[in-house]
């Protein structure tokens, strides 16, 4: 260390003298800008702090709409009058109470809740009381303006679901933007009050529908008249998103759902663009814009059948015979059975010390790849499972999807479950028993599946080995129409089956629905061919018995699986039907694929009726004429 | 042997050190005004809030008069390390809080590293020149060690999003290095550099400060946000006129026309209600208190102590000049508080150290 007497600040001298110097000059710079607008603009500031206000007001920018793929409106931005209220001017709060009281939708403490927070918020800024609030109210309140200071109507915009509960759970709601979102909100680009998709497409494309406020700087007088316009800025509305889902699709696998649980989805198998998209039950999503009370929202939640849940994506269920297609192919290639050779079916297969039934007790007889997919046989697959082993199975099974997220990136996707002996040791402790192949070989036991998974898989199957990732937005456009992306297909990977197995698993899919024998002839459209497979998932065993469902309480009874694709030789939809509690997959899930199959077809002009016209439009809801 | 001065107060050092005080006395009276009728966190109001970092820090600053600042000479690289690794920290797991990761969360209070390397850094920049000292100005070459240290906890503060720290660390360091003497062609080449990379530092710049220096240069440009917030905040100052509206009766403030009006802009809340004459005592203050800081530094006996003392009067000068520049709407908003009157613990307690720590140095100068 330098001794101290050794420093001292002479060679700095000029430098501290000129840090000196330079902390003056820049705080005399300082002081004559006050100088100038303190004392010499002084009284020009203070009139403008105190006689004339300026104020923020907001022009919101409208939301982008959602279209189908024939530009039919689903979702859309109606305005709509908020009531609102600027805390500064009003006197007597009671008064308030009272003059609003007799018109106000909302119950006496909800209001008097929001006219108290009144007090506590900015004194300049308006706040809404209510929103959307109808013609009749609108036009009492102007009326009445110079009687009930400081209360006024703004123009908004509000988002109207055209389509219902037809598009929902897929399309989402909005809501409110939360204290969470907010604070992970970059750039504040959003403030506390605005609305923001909360799930689906209004959640995931979020960016693209939002455009940006614009707003104006207003001077307004003492009496809050506009005396003056600063500046303004334009709002930029949102893109519209244009999909690739078909509402005439979507109306026609709804109406024949009818009335059960399950899901409807439909891909065109050469590009992965989703033709229909049902989950049933769901909810009308324009509840939540008018505001949802709790009563309601418990109801929702609590409802057996789960009208919140997005089936397609988050439903789990077991695939039950449908997964024989994979196990099928996986048995071809690994070439543990060779496609002429007969296997004999007699209605149980013997396991150990155990009995495996077919579901066809008298058995099949003597049966080869081909027929025992036409007729679903199952003695037949838990062979093909016991030859395969549990590890092949799951390396084939993954191969087509299962037990992976589709890549549709709708928020909440489950991912399935395919087991196998190093997933069980981990889970549970144990080792795996072959017992427990068997029932994986026909769909059943620890392997479950979404209706979207089976949609992937049936359709790489129509399309001969591409596992496409499922689109349901074709493009974004400028609200003139410009395209603003294009959202090509995605293929997620390539299944490498080779043409001989795929072949032939194809024809045994045709002879399923165009056969007699076959297992879902419900499904034939007579003037093109149809390929698919049925499946009956059990929700319960009910031990060695098989009870015919129609016995059983609904919520025991198995769920009704149908997969298909067509025309069978050049594919050009596939489809996948879940009835939930549906029972057998050829009684109740097969007819439905029928219709939405027929629907394509007239749509597209063939089929035996005359074409339909391609537009669906979806019925605006009237606006409310309620108070 | 020389003999020992008895360690004696100039009338200036009393002076400067109660003007410390009621600066600080004024911006709890200003909290005060400003935030009226919102109700804190926990019940506990801004200004009581303040009122207790304010006792925290006039203890940490007698702390550290007891401790020789030869000690925190010996200790400074260590000092300087712990706040980089509290920077680390706090961008790896501090909480994002309006997409920016800037505090550590310690339950009953936040604290902000950025804060604390506002002073570590010269603590380090000036154990480096104690110890290489040359004669006349020094070329670039030789300023490797101190731009490294600068430089790290510059870019990390800027990962933040921290920008206002990172400019008040640039114009520290490089004003400590133009005092310490560059050769000139360092000079250019230096600002040759800075030129070039403002293109890059534009890009890398977030939307949103982009858009406050956009509006900065061109404030019909953004007339909802910040061009909004400018405006009010000329509004305010300009309104207060020569003698102000008084204490609590600013209209603008009360209002809520300001944003930030604890923090970035208590300035404006302040010149509203005090006018030009307020204004004027307050600037003055402040510059009393940044030439008696000089003064420190001219007083000091070792580089150690000038340079350190020459870095805290630093700081206290750019944050004074440039958050009231701000305020008055000549330079682009950064956000940066107001040193002893902001709305802010860790900045206040900082700043009192640093207070604290000038006053060892000048307090030691007697002895060896």
């Amino acid at each position: 260390m330098t001794k101290l007497r050794d420093h001292s600040i002479e060679p700095y001298r000029k430098a501290f003298l000129l840090s000196v110097f330079s902390c003056v000059a820049a705080f005399s710079v300082l002081w004559t800008w006050l100088a100038y607008h303190q004392i010499w603009r002084g009284e020009i500031f203070r009139h403008l702090s105190e006689n004339n206000r300026i104020r923020l007001e907001k022009v919101p920018a409208p939301r982008g709409k959602i279209l189908d793929a024939h530009r039919a409106v689903l979702a859309d931005t109606r305005p709509c009058f908020d009531v609102a209220a600027i805390p500064e001017e009003i006197h007597d709060y009671g008064a308030l109470q009272r003059a609003l009281a007799p018109i106000a939708p909302l119950p006496q403490e909800l209001l008097a809740e929001q006219i108290e927070s009144l007090r506590k918020s900015v004194p300049f800024q308006s706040q809404a009381l209510w929103k959307d609030a109808s013609w009749e109210v609108v036009a009492y309140l102007e009326a009445n303006r110079i009687r009930i200071p400081g209360v006024l109507i703004q123009v908004n915009q509000t988002r109207d679901y055209l389509g219902g509960d037809l598009v929902t759970p897929m399309i989402g709601y909005m809501g409110e933007i939360n204290r969470k979102d907010l604070e992970e909100e970059l750039e504040g680009q959003y403030q506390a009050g605005d609305w923001i998709g909360k799930s689906g497409i209004e959640k995931q494309w979020e960016r693209y529908l939002r455009g940006r406020d614009g707003g104006s700087q207003v001077e307004v007088d003492a009496r809050g008249r506009q005396v003056g316009f600063l500046r303004k800025r334009d709002p930029i509305p949102g893109k519209n998103l244009v999909l690739s889902l078909d509402g005439g699709l979507q109306q026609e696998a709804k109406m024949s759902l009818g009335d059960r649980a399950g899901a409807v989805l439909a891909m065109d198998p050469r590009d992965g663009r989703m033709l229909c998209y049902v989950s049933q039950p769901s909810f009308d999503p324009n509840h939540f814009i008018r505001g949802i009370s709790p009563e309601e929202w418990n109801a929702l939640r609590n409802d057996p059948r789960h009208p919140l849940t997005d089936k397609a994506i988050q439903g789990l269920y077991p695939p039950g015979s449908v997964f024989k297609v994979i196990l099928a192919l996986a048995a071809l290639e690994e070439k543990v059975v060779v496609p002429g050779e007969k296997l004999f079916c007699g209605g149980s297969y013997r396991l150990g010390s155990r009995a495996f039934r077919c579901w066809k007790s008298e058995g099949h007889g003597w049966m080869d790849v081909h027929q025992a997919i036409v007729e679903s046989c199952d003695v037949f697959f838990y062979q093909m499972g016991q030859r395969l082993g549990i590890q092949r199975i799951h390396e084939y099974a993954t191969r087509f999807g299962l037990g992976q997220y589709t890549g549709i990136g709708l928020a909440g996707e489950k991912s399935g479950l395919v087991p196998n002996a190093e997933w069980k040791k981990k889970r549970f402790g144990h080792p795996w028993y072959e017992g427990e192949t068997l029932s994986v070989a026909i769909g059943q036991g620890a392997l479950i599946v979404t209706p979207l998974q089976m949609l992937l898989m049936i359709s790489a199957v129509a399309n001969q080995g591409v596992l496409w990732s499922p689109s349901l937005v074709q493009r974004v456009e400028h609200p003139d129409g410009r395209v603003y992306i294009e959202n090509p297909p995605r293929q997620k990977s390539e299944l490498n089956i080779s043409p001989a197995s795929m072949e032939l698993v194809r024809r045994a899919l045709r002879d399923v629905v165009e056969s007699g024998r076959g297992t879902g002839k419900r499904a034939r459209l007579g003037f093109a061919e149809v390929a698919g497979k049925t499946g009956t998932a059990q929700v319960i065993r009910l031990g060695d018995q098989r009870v015919p469902s129609r016995l059983l309480p609904v919520e025991t009874r198995d769920h009704a699986w149908f997969v298909c694709y067509a025309p069978a030789d050049a594919p050009e939809i596939a489809v996948v039907v879940l009835v939930e509690h549906g029972g057998h997959g050829g009684e109740a899930a097969a007819p439905v694929a029928r219709n939405v199959l027929k629907k394509y077809f007239s749509l597209t002009g063939r089929g035996m009726e005359q074409p339909e016209e391609g537009l669906v439009s979806f019925q605006a809801k009237p606006p409310d004429s309620r108070m | 042997m020389p003999s020992l001065k008895k360690n004696r107060f100039s009338f200036f050092d009393w002076f400067s050190l109660s003007l410390i005080f009621l600066i600080g006395l004024t911006g709890v009276m200003t909290l005060y005004s400003a935030t009226q009728g919102t109700p804190g966190d926990q019940g506990i109001l801004l200004h009581e809030k303040q009122v207790i970092w304010w006792i925290l820090g006039t203890v940490g600053l007698l702390v550290i008069l007891l401790i020789d600042y030869r000690h925190l000479e010996h200790f400074a690289y260590a000092i300087y390390s712990v706040s980089l690794v509290l920077l680390v920290y706090v961008l790896l797991f501090g909480p994002s809080i309006s997409g920016a990761r800037r505090w550590i969360d310690l339950g009953f209070l936040q604290f902000q590293p950025s804060e604390l390397i506002k002073i570590t850094l010269t603590l380090a920049v000036a154990k480096y020149f104690h110890h290489h000292r040359s004669n006349g100005p020094y070329g670039l070459l030789e300023l490797k060690v101190p731009f490294l240290l600068f430089l790290i906890p510059f870019l990390l503060v800027l990962l933040e999003p921290d920008l206002g720290t990172a400019i008040i660390l640039l114009l520290i360091f490089f004003s400590t290095l133009l005092f310490l003497g560059l050769r000139r062609h360092s000079i250019v080449i230096l600002l040759v550099l800075g030129i070039a990379s403002i293109p890059a530092g534009w890009f890398c710049l977030k939307d949103y400060q982009k858009d406050r220096i956009l509006t900065f240069l061109e404030p019909s440009r953004d007339p909802l946000g910040s061009g909004y917030h400018i405006l009010q905040s000329k509004i305010a100052i300009g309104s207060g006129g020569f003698w102000g509206k008084g204490f609590l009766h600013g209209t603008q403030a009360r209002l809520h026309f300001l944003p930030e009006q604890h923090t970035d802009f208590i300035f404006s809340v302040f010149a509203e209600e005090w006018g030009f004459v307020g204004s004027l005592l307050l600037l003055l203050a402040y510059l009393v208190v940044i030439l008696w800081g000089l003064n420190m530094c001219s007083r000091a006996k070792d580089p150690f102590g000038m340079i350190v003392s020459l870095g805290l009067t630093f700081l206290l000068f750019w944050h004074v000049t440039i958050n009231i520049g701000m305020g008055v709407g000549l330079l682009p908003v950064v956000g940066i508080p107001l040193p002893l009157f902001s709305y802010g613990g860790s900045f206040l307690i900082v700043m009192l150290l640093g207070i604290g720590l000038l006053l060892n140095i000048y307090l030691r100068r007697f002895v060896f």
